[in-house]
């Protein structure tokens, strides 16, 4: 069994570095006995190397590989995905550093290296994981050039200089596939698993959650226009609508709508109840670029469409896709302000929109039919119950107090303090109770504008709850009641809203966000999220359409065969680049001009059938000259010794300019011999 | 069906053979270039190459950028390791060295001096002969290395390596660049030496008795101390790690008579036995020191001593009976 094969020093030193860094980005991930495999693993083999164990035998083997594929089926419940994928790719990986009994045991090792590196751009993707992941790809490298060098060579130096020259000179080369490389979309459509926990909306609301979302600096998304941006306080970015009520938390109703025949393509075919939704004017283009949420829903103004073929629309006219977004994703979205949604409501969506529990809270019903009572039609219903809001002493506050039992009446008439879930619960109630349908509508408002690149940031705590009321000849129509009683909120965001309370971000003591009003912090954050900015739109969204737009701005339209031409014509040059940086030295002239002019006479004697032999000295060389050409003797003697002189005293004891000299000199010779 | 499918396949090698011979043409020196080297994918580059594109289809199913980039820099890695493979064998120069002669049996040696041009680094080149066993060497920080290379012989003649394949697959291992090159080298070799009774029937038939007086004899008849001068042959050095003085064997002997050995002696066996016979007759007579002479049919050299006389006795049984230049070939 044991051929006696040892890694080359080189190479294990460089594949042993390689995997322990390849691996750390996945620690957090890894069950810990993983990382204890990968321990074991790696000192085994540097005792292998150390002639002090030897490598296990086939029944330790299979005791291993078999006993480590149930520990991460017994771990992740299955074999497959990225996550339990990932677990048996390291553990390949160390059980293969066990079991190199020749060379191509040990190559491959080393490409595993390559592809636990790629895996873990599973789970992140961001610019400092990449500039890492970059380096352990470099190391991998040495391991493999170590592989492939003498066992003479035994300095891990070298190998690593070798293999940043590569490294180098691959680089360009990759930026050229990169960018030219014809991207076409995914041929099955796959579902990344996730068992990270994530900041973001829920599609339930308790009155409280969106409470708790507004402590986190953490970005939700962001957002680039197309030419004008809409004022701040009609920035409404749509997330979930909630249209059932139990009494305590608002939540999707009983009539799934993110599911067929209730979800649209853009561009299929045309669904009936889409044209329920006329877009009138006032449209903007923008690009969100969306923080993975492991959500289907995506964010979006009111009206809107994408032309993006993995999103689709509900049948509340939200956006979505059909997988979870398990890792940034970018759309591409054309909305309406001015719009009519539902002029005519279907009953049963009616129905929905009026639900509420049979009992409770009848303090808060009243009202709402007394208010009806005084009211002409529902608009005029709206500004009622929006004056109530705005007359009786609610406040706006990040602290409101426990609520119990009927949760509204006590809201309503007894604590009057709450958050943006607070009113827009209770608004919703009232209407419904007063027969008129209405829904919660959970999502983002405002953004904050980044200066430098001109794009908006859309943080966690920008989450918000607002109501959506059906009005006749309007149908759904958004109203605010927070902007009734905290109109800062909406004008200019949360912070402001709670500037007498203090109690924004007030769990991130270091999040930058919270240092916002300083000047200088503002910049650099901005600067930094620029650069993410970038990152995320030029990197991670550059899919097909990104391509094709970035690309027409130099080439003109795109098509998939210039797309091509492109790429071998970029490939080529950059490899042609790389090859004359190689091989410069070598196609050049020799460098020193003494032995280019010896050459040079070498060569026109040549012509004249006198070439010199290989391994002729100049002497030689002369004797032979000197026979076939008597008459030209002394000219030939005087400028082979001219080139001896020069050749033997290479310490500069002449100087510079007798150096010169005899460069002229020599040449004068050439040109009258 | 196989004749037919072999006959193609013959056709085909001799006309590689044929190209390759044009191409490179016999010679003592060359430098490898860009006519001379071939470079392909080595299997492990293929593995790679194949690795790569499922790394390539997971970017594209995930839609994930960065795992696009990671097989779009292995195929740069793979791309640019062309050039330094190709670069780690061009600019090499081989020049044919010495060779050793050797017998049926033994391995000939084969010296080949590699230089890198411009201080160009050459690392991890293999040369391998035919079958033979591939030296692995390093051209790092000299501009020349001399390689011994060891090549089994079998049979006697002039014998002439086949072409020496120079390869190499640094730094990657993915690629594989290689040259064929074909040194104007060759070696003799003689026959193996076979152990026998000296024919005494043939003792003396050098008639002319002149005295050449000299101090290689037959048999061993003491020691004597060494004097400066004495055969190095002679000395007995198992004496001389014994007591760490040195001594000269001394041997009793038919100083004053020339010997002959004779193809004529040895009937009723082989070609190849006989001169096996005569060979090992030639080196008994090498390290006595006497004086000997060689007559084979149509061959005669006349008697003398020294390490140049037996050069030539040991060419003449190498070359016996063998067409002018055979191409050696061996296996």
């Amino acid at each position: 069994m044991d051929s006696g094969y040892q890694i080359p020093r080189n190479s294990l030193i460089w594949l042993l570095a390689a995997m322990f860094a390849g691996i750390a980005p996945h620690l957090s991930r890894l069950p810990l006995w993983l990382i204890a495999v990968c321990l074991l693993s790696g000192g085994w083999r540097v005792m292998v190397y150390r002639s002090r164990w030897r490598l296990p035998n086939r029944w330790v083997k299979a005791v291993l590989v078999l006993s480590g594929i149930a520990a991460v089926l017994g771990h992740y419940g299955t074999l497959l995905g990225p996550e339990a994928g990932t677990a048996l790719l390291i553990l390949g990986f160390c059980f293969k550093l066990l079991e190199t009994h020749s060379r191509r045991d040990a190559f491959v090792v080393v490409v595993l290296g390559f592809f636990v590196v790629a895996t873990a751009f599973f789970f992140t993707q961001s610019m400092a994981i990449t500039a890492y992941l970059m380096l352990v790809c470099f190391m991998v490298t040495a391991a493999l050039i170590g592989l492939n060098q003498t066992p003479l060579q035994t300095h891990p130096g070298r190998t690593a200089k070798r293999a940043l020259k590569l490294i180098a000179q691959s680089l360009p080369l990759m930026l050229v596939l990169f960018i030219f490389v014809p991207r076409v979309s995914p041929l099955w459509s796959l579902d990344l698993g996730s068992s990270q926990a994530r900041t973001g909306l829920s599609d339930r609301i308790t009155p409280g959650d969106i409470a708790q979302l507004s402590r986190s600096p953490e970005l939700a998304f962001r957002v680039e226009f197309d030419g004008p941006m809409p004022p701040q306080h009609k920035l409404y970015w749509r997330a979930l609508v909630m249209d059932h009520y139990d009494g305590a938390t608002w939540s999707r109703g009983s009539v799934d709508m993110d599911k067929e025949p209730l979800v649209a393509v853009f561009g299929g075919k045309q669904l009936p109840w889409q044209s329920q939704l006329r877009r009138l004017s006032d449209s903007y283009r923008y690009r969100i670029i969306m923080e993975p949420t492991d959500q289907r829903w995506l964010f979006a103004l009111p009206a809107a469409t994408s032309s993006n073929i993995k999103v689709g629309q509900s049948r509340d006219f939200r956006l979505l896709t059909a997988n979870p977004i398990r890792q940034p994703f970018s759309y591409n979205v054309e909305s309406y302000l001015n719009y009519k949604l539902d002029e005519n409501l279907p009953g049963w969506l009616a129905r929905q929109n009026t639900q509420l529990p049979g009992s409770g809270n009848p303090r808060s019903r009243a009202l709402a039919q007394q208010l009806k009572n005084q009211s002409t039609d529902t608009e005029d219903l709206v500004r009622r119950m929006m004056d109530m809001f705005r007359n009786q002493p609610f406040s706006y506050t990040l602290r409101p107090p426990r609520l119990q039992g009927d949760r509204i009446d006590q809201f309503m008439f007894e604590s009057r303090q709450g958050f943006c879930s607070h009113y827009a619960g209770a608004f919703v109630f009232m209407m419904r109770a007063a027969g008129v349908p209405a829904r919660v509508v959970a999502g983002y408002q405002g953004g904050e504008l980044n200066p430098m690149g001109d794009y908006l940031l859309v943080h966690q705590f920008d989450a918000h709850a607002w109501a959506e009321v059906w009005m006749p000849n309007r149908g759904w129509t958004r109203v605010d009641p927070t902007a009734a009683i905290a109109p800062s909120r909406v004008e200019q965001g949360v912070e402001e809203a709670l500037a007498g309370e203090q109690s924004f971000l007030e769990d991130s003591l270091f999040s930058p966000v919270r240092y916002r009003r300083i000047a200088w912090l503002s910049q650099l954050r901005f600067a930094m999220d620029y650069i993410n900015f970038a990152w995320h739109r030029s990197v991670l969204g550059y899919n097909e359409k990104f391509q094709s737009e970035f690309l027409a701005n130099f080439l003109g339209p795109i098509n998939f065969r210039k797309l091509g031409i492109w790429m071998v014509v970029g490939v080529m040059s950059t490899l042609l680049l790389i090859a004359l940086l190689l091989f410069w030295k070598r196609m050049g002239a020799p460098r020193d001009p003494l032995l280019a002019l010896y050459m040079k006479f070498c060569t026109k004697m040549a012509k004249r059938d006198m070439a010199r032999r290989t391994g002729e000295s100049e002497v030689e060389y002369l004797g032979r000259l000197k026979q076939r050409w008597p008459e030209k003797t002394a000219l030939m003697e005087e400028l082979t010794k001219l080139y001896l002189q020069g050749r033997y005293d290479r310490h500069g004891k002449q100087g510079a300019s007798s150096r010169g000299q005899r460069l002229l000199r020599i040449k004068q010779l050439i040109r009258t011999i | 069906m196989i004749p037919l499918l072999q006959r193609p396949r013959t056709i085909l090698l001799l006309w590689y053979d044929g190209w390759l011979r044009r191409r490179l043409p016999r010679t003592r020196s060359l430098t490898l270039n860009q006519k001379r080297i071939f470079i392909l994918p080595s299997r492990d580059g293929i593995g790679f190459l194949m690795m790569t594109g499922a790394i390539f289809i997971g970017g594209i199913n995930y839609a994930n950028s960065l795992m696009l980039a990671v097989s779009f820099l292995l195929i740069s890695l793979f791309l640019v390791s062309i050039l330094h493979t190709y670069g780690n064998l061009s600019g090499l120069q081989i020049n044919a060295g010495r060779t050793e002669n050797a017998f049926v049996g033994e391995d000939a040696v084969f010296s080949i001096n590699l230089r890198g041009m411009n201080h160009q680094q050459h690392e991890a080149i293999g040369l391998q002969w035919g079958d033979g066993k591939a030296e692995l060497v390093d051209l790092i920080e000299v501009d020349e290395l001399q390689v011994r290379m060891l090549l089994p012989v079998s049979q006697r003649g002039r014998y002439r390596p086949t072409r020496l394949k120079i390869e190499t697959r640094f730094p990657l291992g993915l690629l594989r660049a290689w040259s064929w090159v074909e040194l104007d080298m060759s070696c003799l070799v003689y026959p193996q030496p076979n152990v026998n009774e000296y024919p005494g029937a043939l003792l003396s038939s050098g008639a002319e008795g002149d005295q050449l007086t000299h101090e290689g004899s037959d048999d061993f008849d003491g020691l004597k101390n060494y004097v400066a001068g004495d055969n190095p042959r002679h000395i007995a050095w198992k004496n001389y790690a014994r007591t760490g003085e040195l001594y000269s064997k001394v041997f009793i002997g038919y100083e004053d008579h020339e010997r002959w050995l004779d193809w004529q002696s040895y009937r009723g066996i082989s070609v190849e036995q006989r001169l096996s016979k005569l060979c090992f007759w030639v080196l008994q007579f090498r390290d006595r020191d006497s004086r000997y002479g060689l007559k084979l049919p149509g061959v005669e050299i006349a008697p003398g001593q020294g390490e140049q006389h037996a050069r030539r006795c040991l060419e003449a049984l190498s070359l016996f009976a063998l067409p002018d230049d055979q191409e050696g070939t061996h296996g």
